[in-house]
């Protein structure tokens, strides 16, 4: 049984090579029909467990797949020795863009310019819960900001904080226009990811802030921080000018009694 | 300043042609200097219009003891970048002890000026209050480059007034006070520091030469007041400010044992103290050989070996 198995897979397989693929690269569409058919099946099963078992998504698949296969298999019939592998790579690699970009849409449809829209229009009638979230998506930004390294927190505050420009950001760091503008595109980077994790609901250090907040033990404290840590950074970064260690230069003598 | 501070002592050629050697604190342990060095100078080399590398390559050839070509690269970097006003601070700090007081003055106050001149978005309190003390400070460096020490006191008072949580301050303070001879004060001074942060090396080094010179001032004030048949009863031991002196090098040896300055002053506490004969005064000269060995050619070292054969024979003498 599994030796006739693999005689039929062996057949299939030269039909490929030797009959179909050549017809395919010299553009007869009938012979990619054929080809197609005889692979169907299993790259619709394929899709299907790709696709997380959702039937409609895994055909939504196919069809692309088949569209692609349409449209390049003639290019690359020539050199090719394996159409399975290549079909199968092809779909595989649809169903993975697929799914980026659900995502992506799941991001865009609950973005924080939307949450903020949805917040303003509930102004008038707050509710504890939206009032709770806004202020938990307040604390969690400040966490965020917090957690850069200082050379990236520097030009960000003073960027959207103190409204600065780039020119003037530069002069007080003493960096480089360029190395500025590459900073606050790093800061703003590392945001993103912060709050994609706050999206998608995998936030213990909010949860723990949260926590705090609500039984009261840390808000003033925490309300005290937000407002002066922009101000005590600008603080370090311009004053720190006395240092200890060359103050502690000194000639090396010896004490001793005559 | 925690126990991990590192020292190094370097010798120094100052302008009349004198060698003096100075104590270096560093964070760390410095490490592979000869290979950060030729990279930096490759670096410089392909890009000279730069200042972050020079800075760089002027703060190893500072930590190496190079100071001259400190100077050069740190001059450079104050060029090209007039608003780092720690460069400047360190510059001036190397000019005076390089004993070119004149150049160290113009720096300083080019610091001063700068201080003077920052601008703030939205000032606090505390920070003019800092901004007033960086300028006393500096006011303060200024008259110890005139040796208006009295002056330099004032300065750093009140810097210490109007910013008593830095510790560089005090330690400027307690610097000059001793230099002045008021050892009680700069004690006082450094007890400050160690409040705030308790293993501070270089505070706990400075406590102990303060103290040392306390029971130096005390024994010869006692050598001379006291008749001949008491004279006999002046030991070192019945010193207050030397047995104090004791624990707190005991303190800095449990800290930081490898450190110079602790090895050093270990020494020359056993040789003040005569244990230069016997077992004891077989200990002392391992010391002794183990920092000549850590620095063979400094010049403390030959002034600690002859200070141990001094008193080896003094002590023979007896």
């Amino acid at each position: 049984m599994i030796e006739n198995t693999n005689i039929s897979r062996l057949s299939v397989h030269s039909l490929c090579i030797n009959n179909l693929l050549p017809q395919i690269a010299q553009g007869n569409r009938d012979a990619f029909w054929q080809l197609w058919l005889l692979y169907e099946d299993y790259l619709h099963c394929r899709c299907r467990m790709w696709m997380g078992g959702n039937q409609t998504d895994a055909e939504e698949a196919l069809s692309i797949a088949r569209l692609k296969a349409w449209e390049k298999l003639p290019q690359y019939a020539a050199k090719m020795t394996n159409p399975k592998a290549w079909l199968t790579r092809m779909t595989h690699n649809l169903c993975v863009d697929i799914h980026r970009k659900h995502q992506i849409r799941a991001k865009h449809t609950e973005n924080i310019d939307t949450m903020a829209i949805k917040n303003r229009e509930g102004i008038e009638v707050d509710s504890p819960e939206s009032a709770i979230l806004r202020y938990e998506l307040k604390v969690y930004i400040r966490h965020g900001i917090n957690s850069l390294p200082a050379t990236l927190r520097e030009p960000l505050i003073l960027l959207y904080y103190y409204q600065m420009s780039y020119a003037d950001i530069a002069r007080k760091l003493t960096l480089s226009k360029n190395n500025v503008y590459k900073r606050i595109q790093l800061a703003r980077n590392y945001l993103k990811k912060y709050l994609n994790k706050y999206f998608s609901e995998d936030n213990h250090i909010l949860k723990q802030d949260n926590y705090r907040n609500l039984t009261g033990k840390k808000l003033s404290v925490e309300t005290s921080k937000l407002a002066n840590f922009s101000i005590a950074i600008i603080k370090k970064s311009s004053l720190e000018t006395i240092n200890y260690q060359v103050t502690a230069l000194c000639l090396e003598k010896l004490s001793v009694a005559s | 300043m925690s126990r991990k501070t590192f020292s190094r002592i370097i010798t120094l050629s100052e302008s009349s042609g004198k060698e003096v050697d100075i104590n270096l604190f560093l964070n760390q342990k410095p490490m592979r200097e000869q290979q950060k060095l030729k990279t930096l100078i490759k670096y410089i080399e392909e890009h000279p219009s730069g200042w972050k590398k020079r800075l760089e390559l002027a703060d190893l050839f500072y930590e190496m003891g190079k100071w001259q070509q400190a100077v050069d690269e740190y001059q450079q970097v104050i060029q090209r970048q007039p608003e780092l006003i720690s460069v400047q601070l360190k510059l001036g700090k190397i000019l005076q002890l390089m004993d070119r007081k004149k150049e160290a003055i113009e720096i300083y106050q080019d610091s001063l000026s700068l201080v003077s001149n920052l601008k703030f978005s939205c000032p606090t309190l505390a920070d003019i209050n800092s901004n007033l003390a960086t300028q006393y400070h500096i006011n303060g460096l200024i008259e110890i480059c005139r040796n208006n020490f009295l002056l330099a006191v004032d300065a750093f008072s009140l810097a210490t007034k109007l910013e008593p949580d830095k510790p560089s301050h005090w330690l400027a303070l307690g610097q000059v006070q001793q230099l002045r001879g008021n050892n009680i004060d700069a004690i006082s001074a450094f007890n400050t520091i160690l409040f705030h942060s308790p293993e501070d090396i270089i505070a706990l080094i400075n406590i102990y030469d303060s103290l040392m010179n306390l029971g130096k001032t005390y024994r010869l004030s006692s050598l001379n007041t006291k008749k001949t048949d008491q004279k006999k009863n002046i030991t070192l031991t019945n010193n207050k400010w030397y047995r104090q002196a004791k624990t707190v090098l005991d303190q800095i040896l449990t800290l930081a044992p490898d450190n110079y300055q602790a090895l050093k002053r270990q020494i020359e506490y056993r040789c003040q103290m005569k244990l230069v004969s016997g077992m004891e005064g077989k200990k002392t000269k391992q010391l002794l050989n183990h920092f000549l060995k850590l620095l063979p050619n400094s010049g403390v070292g030959y002034q600690l070996q002859a200070y141990y054969y001094k008193m080896q024979q003094q002590s023979s003498k007896l």
